[in-house]
């Protein structure tokens, strides 16, 4: 079902003690390095 | 949809008389959800669920301020439930745990930790609790004076536009 949305690279954050929720927005070094883990994961979970 | 029935926590390896509380629970479909503010609990146990993903990676990963962690690797595998993890794969001493998951909602998994005291052994216990048998591993750390973690990143390998859900227990020193 989600996988045909365009993922928004946020990060949602929530702290405990206040209740707040606040969200972030990857920045494009971090978008580059979640997409490098998901390849290597996906490499090795097909080679396993 | 999701996983329907709100799960209690299972007993396991505890060093603290107190009750478990609830500390946050909850859905979410970005990329990533932290639960922050943590200071001041001992332990943890974790239970997360992911939407049906072709291939999908579960990942908790504990901030903190040690800066030493020490751990033994845990692999197991269990039909389309396998290599669950604890790595301290980043230099920043932030360490992970994880797993990997080919289904659906009903592949879930918890995980409970805690953290023992200055110099002392943190114990790590993880259970597929989708199971009649309990499948336990377990790993040993050691945080620095600190000893606490801060916060908790929860996250997936595949697209974050996949729903999550979390459930987060914890008990205070």
């Amino acid at each position: 079902m989600g996988e045909n949305m365009v993922e928004e690279f946020k990060e949602v954050i929530l702290d405990v003690k206040t209740g707040q929720v606040t969200e972030r927005q990857y920045t494009q070094e971090e978008i580059d390095a979640i997409l490098t883990y998901r390849a290597n994961k996906e490499q090795e979970n097909s080679s396993s | 949809m999701g996983y329907s029935v709100f799960p209690a926590p299972s007993s396991g390896i505890t060093t603290s008389n107190l009750e478990w509380v609830k500390i946050a629970s909850g859905t979410f479909s970005g990329t990533s959800y932290t639960i922050s503010n943590l200071a001041g609990y001992k332990s943890f146990k974790f239970f997360g669920a992911v939407e049906a993903a072709t291939s999908d990676n579960m990942n908790l990963r504990l901030n903190g301020s040690s800066s030493a962690v020490y751990y033994q690797k845990m692999a197991f595998n269990r039909g389309d439930l396998h290599d669950a993890y604890v790595t301290t794969k980043n230099a920043d001493s932030n360490f992970f745990l994880g797993y990997t998951t080919t289904s659906d909602w009903n592949n879930t998994i918890e995980f409970e930790i805690t953290a023992a005291g200055s110099g002392m052994p943190t114990m790590i216990s993880v259970k597929n609790i989708q199971q009649s048998g309990v499948w336990q591993g377990w790993g040993t750390g050691v945080f620095d004076d600190t000893n606490e973690i801060t916060s908790m990143t929860f996250f997936g390998t595949a697209s974050g536009t996949l729903s999550r859900e979390f459930w987060l227990w914890g008990k205070t020193w």
